[in-house]
């Protein structure tokens, strides 16, 4: 009987993970009227606001970034705010925002980050963003950390809460008192 | 309660833990994006696969001692 209880256990868990595997991530979009790129220092990497696909960063490095947007070159206010998207229901986690007036109308400078190493890797994040300047730009882009799960202790801490809450779970189908089955 | 042959109460708390790090899992091992529902729909399955589990209770049980005499 336990036998066919953990077989059909397994057979639930697999059929779970292709029910719930999601569609290929989105390419990154940004609408008409911005433009930007990124040159990542030692990983090599170039991105553009027009890529496809997947964006890899490294857990540390140094980027050479340049922004431009299509508006008259006037003292005019701007705002603008990067979010991270989180799962339903929950609301979008606000990362940086920015607002003031300014008659330039592109930037660029250099900027070192370094991630905290329980930083998840390979997970793919959502990260939107939004720039009003005469006009408004929005664009989304999915981002992964590189590196395998395991190099975050978020994976392995994940794994052992996973057999020690199911050892329990499986407690909880014993019969109460030992009874007569 | 009388329903279950088990412990709902352990099976409720646990199903919501147990399917919370299995969304952890999919999530660190790359398999669901951060942005997917499934990490927040997961616990909740949880909560009724627990119930269930504790209801069915498959474990443990003893079989009824036979009335008929060992044959010889």
């Amino acid at each position: 009987m336990v036998k066919r209880v953990l077989l059909g256990f397994a057979a639930l868990s697999l059929a779970g993970l292709f029910v719930f595997v999601d569609a290929a991530p989105a390419p990154a979009v940004v609408s008409s009227g911005c433009q930007g790129t990124g040159d990542f220092e030692k990983s090599g990497h170039h991105y553009t606001a027009a890529d496809a696909g997947v964006d890899e960063v490294p857990l540390e490095d140094t980027v050479h970034w340049q922004g431009s947007i299509d508006t008259a070159a006037t003292e005019q206010a701007y705002s603008g705010s990067i979010e991270v998207q989180l799962p339903w229901p929950l609301p979008a986690m606000q990362i940086d925002s920015w607002k003031g007036s300014s008659d330039s109308t592109s930037n660029k400078g250099d900027k070192h980050y370094k991630l905290p190493s329980s930083v998840p890797r390979n997970v793919e994040f959502e990260v939107t963003g939004k720039h009003t300047q005469g006009i408004t730009c929005t664009g989304h882009v999915t981002v992964v950390v590189a590196g395998s799960a395991f190099d975050s202790p978020a994976a392995p801490a994940s794994l052992i809460g996973t057999v020690l809450t199911g050892g329990v779970l499986a407690l909880a189908g014993r019969v109460k008192g030992g009874g007569v089955a | 309660m009388r329903n279950f042959r088990g412990r709902p109460v352990l099976g409720a708390i646990f199903g919501f833990l147990f399917f919370f790090f299995v969304a952890l899992d999919l999530l660190f091992f790359g398999i669901v994006p951060l942005k997917s529902a499934v990490i927040t729909i997961l616990p909740i399955v949880g909560i009724f696969v627990g119930l269930a589990w504790a209801r069915w209770a498959p474990l443990g049980g003893r079989r009824e001692p036979s009335d008929a005499p060992p044959a010889y």
